[in-house]
């Protein structure tokens, strides 16, 4: 008797909680606009996520990966709403490839820095980065991470890419090249100055800007996903990351018009 | 298409394999015999593998081996030595990683031969180690051909714990899982289809084979 | 002279039993021991050549003290070379009929002796699976008897060999026995088997 009891006990929670489980996933998919950030706009997308929020009351779920990790993502389906990339090439394949209705926008620009963990002195970095005191530099994927392109850019530049390239290491995203600056991995490496700026974060960081006539400049494009170009919240996010409050906040965390 | 992450690969899975060989025959055999508590804890360690998400092992191993601190700081200034970002890192992360692969079945397999056997050779004055080479271990042929095998197989398909301390590095630690992964990520399609296609066909003919001795050997008495 | 003195508990069907052993056995002699099924034989063997071990006891055997719990000595089995016989056998799958014998000795006189005792010698290169069972149970007899022990103990040695086979075994066995001066002990359920074999009869049971 005591073997029935728990049976029919047993089968009551599984519904109840499958019942359930359909009520929450639910609530998640039906009003926030899923925003797909390249990683080096981590730290400042919850802020711009908040200011929205408090303008139209829209939230935001911001989805961060490299540019082209998302962008793969997407041509496969993934159901993003807006997607802001590091570079203006992988949303402009997006957009000939017929992914969005409109060309994409430049919405800022990124600027590139070395940093460490260690007051290692960057006022002649190229020569520091030749000297035995620097074991491992990371830089992220160059293939799939603009700012990684843009650091390899600067590396060639200064002429020293060939003499240095033993000690790379390469993160699969500007994350993970943070990752691995912040735990002291990595001597040093070349990732966005958002990191820097980033008033959440706790490690004593020390930085340089790299001349940005050294490379490229890191255009960082949006666009509006197709499935999504009938959304008004979409638009609506759309215009605000051109407006002048978003443009403010941007600057804060170091990119520029 | 550049190759070298294949082979990087299978020297990873084969320097893996041979070194858990080695690891993996005392503890078995050691784990075998009675069940202490701490034996019981050391085999509940040893299995955390099969079930923890290779992230957090990678994660743990970042930590574990940073330069800056503890045993990396140590590694780092009296032997230049950074696991990190480096093969040997890797031939560690797989080792730690495959190692239920590799222990598990033998150490079934030694339960599963009757206590008389050892029993019989001990009368005749060998001693343990003895006993364990010429008795024990060539009876349990098939699973120690199926645990190096699982093992091999087991490494050749790492990918989460290299995405997180391996660094990418073309020739050093770009395996083939990662080269995978890069490709997809950089649209190379045609690349990653090729490295896809060859780590499947290995690991498949491998398991297959496996299963094909296994059942053949099940003539053996013992079963 | 082996002398032993054990107290061993058995987890038995009817519940907990004690085995309780006292007696020696004179150099050179064979004593039968038989008894009901599950009464300690097979255990009292074992804990004769080191296999297991009781709460409470000591064994010597030509002054020599294999086991004495109260000053906690144990000689392990290796050191007692005590020949067992298995009740199965215990073959090794891995060794053929001629490799068993290699392992325990490298007397090869010895060894070809054995087998004529055993009427094995063209079966040499056989492996276990391979051997009927009273060729296996015969192949572990040789086995024990290859490395000249002193001790020799016997677990239903002859309960899968043929009427005929065993009377002209038993007749070999007991010249070896005698040249070897070893102390013998053989369990079995069935006593009647052993009349060939000179010696005492105890009992063990419940």
């Amino acid at each position: 008797m005591k073997i029935k009891l728990y049976n029919i006990n047993l089968k009551l929670l599984i519904k109840v909680l499958g019942v359930a489980c359909l009520f929450w996933t639910d609530q998640a998919f039906a009003q926030n606009l899923k925003v797909a950030v390249a990683a080096n706009l981590q730290s400042v997308i919850k802020v711009l996520g908040q200011d929205f929020k408090q303008k139209t009351g829209i939230t935001i779920e911001p989805i961060v990966g490299s540019s082209g990790n998302l962008t793969t993502q997407i041509r496969n389906g993934a159901p993003y709403d807006v997607f802001l990339s590091a570079d203006m090439g992988f949303p402009e394949t997006l957009f000939k490839e017929g992914f969005s209705t409109k060309k994409p926008v430049v919405y800022a620009q990124g600027s590139l820095i070395i940093c460490s963990n260690q007051n290692i002195g960057f006022e002649n970095w190229e020569r520091l980065l030749m000297t035995p005191r620097v074991k491992k530099i990371a830089i992220a994927n160059p293939a799939i991470a603009p700012y990684g392109k843009a650091a390899e850019e600067t590396l060639k530049d200064k002429g020293i890419l060939n003499d240095i390239k033993p000690k790379i290491v390469y993160g699969e995203s500007i994350s993970q090249v943070n990752t691995y600056i912040t735990t002291g991995e990595v001597e040093v490496g070349f990732t966005t100055q958002a990191l820097v700026k980033d008033p959440a974060s706790k490690t004593q960081l020390y930085w340089k800007i790299i001349d940005p006539k050294t490379y490229n400049p890191i255009e960082q494009g949006m666009v509006i996903i197709k499935h999504a170009s009938e959304n008004p919240d979409a638009e609506k996010f759309y215009q605000y990351i051109a407006s002048p409050a978003a443009k403010a906040i941007f600057e804060q965390y170091g990119y520029h018009e | 298409m550049d190759v070298t992450p294949i082979w990087l690969t299978l020297k990873l899975a084969g320097i893996t394999s041979v070194l858990l060989l080695a690891i993996g025959l005392p503890v078995a055999w050691w784990l075998s015999k009675g069940r202490s508590f701490f034996k019981i804890i050391i085999e509940a360690i040893i299995t955390m593998p099969l079930v923890l998400p290779p992230s957090v092992l990678g994660f743990y191993l970042l930590l574990a081996f940073s330069p800056q601190h503890g045993i990396g700081k140590w590694l780092q200034h009296n032997f230049n030595i950074r696991f990190v970002f480096s093969f040997e890192g890797l031939v560690l992360a797989s080792v730690i990683y495959s190692m239920p692969f590799m222990i598990g079945p033998i150490k079934s397999a030694l339960q599963q031969l009757p206590l008389s056997l050892s029993q019989a050779s001990y009368s005749l004055g060998k001693t343990r180690w003895q006993t364990f080479v010429k008795v024990l271990i060539p009876n349990i042929r098939p699973s120690l051909l199926t645990a190096v095998v699982l093992t091999f197989a087991h490494t050749l398909g790492e990918f989460g714990v290299v995405l997180m301390i391996g660094g990418n590095i073309p020739g050093v630690t770009r395996v083939a899982s990662i080269a995978v992964y890069d490709s997809v990520e950089e649209m190379d399609y045609s690349s990653a289809n090729t490295y896809s296609f060859i780590l499947f066909a290995i690991t498949f003919i491998l398991v297959t084979g496996v299963f094909i001795f296994n059942k053949y050997q099940l003539k053996s008495p013992l079963e | 002279m082996i002398s032993v003195d054990i107290e061993k508990k058995l987890k038995t069907y009817q519940g907990e039993q004690l085995l309780k052993i006292n007696r020696q056995f004179p150099p050179g002699s064979i004593t039968k021991i038989c008894g009901p099924s599950g009464a300690g034989k097979t255990t009292f063997l074992k804990i004769v050549a080191g296999f297991i071990k009781p709460e409470k006891g000591t064994i010597t055997a030509e002054n020599v003290t294999w086991l004495d719990t109260g000053s906690n000595i144990f000689l392990s089995p290796q050191k007692r070379m005590a020949g067992f016989v298995f009740q199965d056998y215990a073959l090794f799958p891995n060794m053929t009929l001629q490799q068993h014998l290699e392992y325990a000795t490298n007397d090869t006189a010895w060894i070809k002796r054995l087998l004529s005792i055993g009427k094995l010698d063209n079966l040499v290169t056989h492996k276990p699976q391979y051997l009927s069972g009273g060729q296996q149970q015969r192949l572990a007899i040789l086995r024990a008897l290859a490395i000249k022990p002193k001790l020799l103990l016997m677990d239903e040695p002859f309960s899968a060999i043929d009427q005929k086979m065993k009377t002209a075994l038993i007749n070999n066995l007991k010249i070896v026995f005698d040249e070897l001066g070893a102390t013998v002990l053989i369990v079995s359920h069935n006593p009647q088997e052993l009349e060939g074999l000179p010696g005492e009869e105890i009992n063990i049971h419940y």
